[in-house]
Parts: structure tokens; sequence; C-alpha cells
């Protein structure tokens, strides 16, 4: 697996992208992620999730948390501007 | 499985910690004498630098804060989101009986440490926490209704080293946090030593 197609979900508030999907090297922390956001939401504040439920570290590669979250060949991760599964 | 946590929570890490010898202000007379420190192996490496400010200020220039401090081992800066006795663990030699660290309070290492902030350490552990009660429970449900009491709770027995009160809150609120049925999961997170940013697989 080299590549791994992350799918954004919006929440709350949070502004809507015009690609939700995008694709992330396995090997990439989901820091980059976490960037790859900030940038095309224009937002400094963003709060990222998994499974509706947790953040992972920022330095864990997105290849990992594929194989222990993914689902449906896509890593599902939503984001808000203010805390949403605190 | 309950005596090896009561072991694990009630194990303490000796540490031998120096000052930064370009952080020791040219002109004072002698670099500061080190602090020995026994610290539980539950918390985390920057519960150790209020302490290491206060003891080592007047070695510094005035115009050093207390606001990042970080910490290398053999010259190898250490995560700081990592329960120190999992760094101790990975990093100490066989046969350390005391650990040997070094504390910084400039030059914060970027590029190798996540920054951070007493706010985004508290984030970090309930992080991992709600990770690890998925991953158990394919829920984080455990963690989110802790309450506001418990929450705070568990984060100052963290913070104030206190193993007693750490016990209290997570045998009686998060003793859900652990597989029930054979087909349940183990949470566990492997770290390899070796690499920089990424290697936590």
């Amino acid at each position: 697996m080299e590549a791994v197609v992350v799918h954004l979900q919006a929440i709350g508030d949070a502004p809507l992208l015009k690609h939700q999907a995008f694709k992330v090297g396995a090997a990439e922390p989901f820091a980059k992620v976490a960037e790859t956001l900030r940038k095309r939401t224009k937002k400094d504040r963003l709060f990222l999730y998994l499974n509706q439920a947790f953040c992972p570290s920022l330095e864990e590669s997105v290849g990992a948390l594929y194989q222990a979250y993914g689902s449906e060949g896509r890593l599902y991760v939503q984001y808000a501007t203010t805390p949403a599964w605190a | 499985m309950s005596a090896c946590l009561d072991k694990q929570l009630h194990s303490l890490v000796c540490i031998r910690l120096d000052l930064a010898q370009n952080e020791v202000v040219v002109g004072a007379d002698n670099a500061p004498p080190p602090i020995y420190i026994q610290a539980p192996r539950s918390t985390y490496l920057p519960t150790l630098a209020e302490e290491a400010f206060k003891s080592f200020q007047h070695a510094m220039l005035a115009s050093t804060t207390a606001a990042q401090p970080w910490f290398e081992h053999r010259h190898l800066p250490l995560k700081w989101h990592h329960p120190l006795g999992v760094l101790y663990d990975l990093h100490s030699r066989l046969g350390d009986t005391i650990w040997e660290l070094t504390v910084h309070f400039r030059d914060f290492p970027e590029r190798l440490l996540l920054q951070y902030s007493e706010s985004s350490m508290e984030a970090n552990f309930f992080m991992s926490l709600k990770e690890a009660a998925f991953v158990c429970l394919r829920s984080s449900s455990v963690v989110q209704n802790l309450g506001a009491s418990a929450h705070t709770s568990l984060w100052t027995a963290l913070l104030q080293w206190n193993t007693d009160k750490l016990t209290a809150v997570t045998s009686d609120r998060l003793a859900d946090i652990r597989p029930k049925r054979d087909r349940d999961l183990i949470p566990l997170r492997l770290l390899l030593t070796g690499g920089t940013l990424g290697n936590t697989g």
C-alpha cells in the first residue's frame, strides 16, 4: 500500500470542501492530513477525529491508521472548528 | 492483571537532571549542581520541569521562561507525549540505575518534537485513552462520559504524581476499558527506537 484515500467529513460549522477526498502517502504522519486540511479550509484551528471519537497521535503513519481504522478502502476523517467529541 | 497494573502505577524511575551546558549564563560561577528526582512511570516528562526551573533559574538568562521545556538523553530529544516509564524503557541502557537526563528551556527542537502546552498534553493523554477505549470496545463513550470532575481528577492525579488518586479514578470509572470477549482487541502501541518522527506504529 503506497497511498491512502482520506475521506473528509465536515462537522458542525466547519467549511465544506470542494474535494472531499485526497490521497496521502501511507508513510506520511497524520500531521500531514492535519496540515493539508488547514491549508484547504484556511482555518488554523481545526479538530480532527477518526471514527467520530478520537484524534490519533499526529506522528502516527497514515498507513498504520488505515489498517487499524480504515474501511471500504478509505480512512474517514471528521473535522470541526470546535471540539466535537471531547 | 491488577497486580501488574498496581506495580506499573507505583514504580518509580530515578532521574538525575542537569541543565543544558549552553543555557548556563556565561559568567555564572559554575554550572548548577544536578537535581535528583524519583518520578512515577505513569507521568509525563514536562511535569519535572517546574522543579527543575526553580533549581536552575539562577544560572539561566533572565529572559528564559519555563514555557516549553524539553528533555534529552544522550543527545536524543525525548518525546513528551509518551509516558515517562515508556521513554525510560525505550532509551535507558540496561544497568542504568539512575537515568541521566538534560533539561533545556530554550531552542525547542520543532523539527523533532511536537510543540506543546499544558492543554495539548492533556488533550494528547485523553485522546490516547479514547483511542484505547475505541480499540477495546469499538466506542469511546466510556471516556467521553467521564464527566468533568472525574476528568479533572484523573488529569491532576497524573500531573501531581498522585498514584492513589489515579488508581481510584481508573478502577472506578475506567475499569471497562479491557477486553471482555475473546474477539475483543487489546489496545497495544508498539514503539520502535532508531527513527525520528513517524517511527511509531
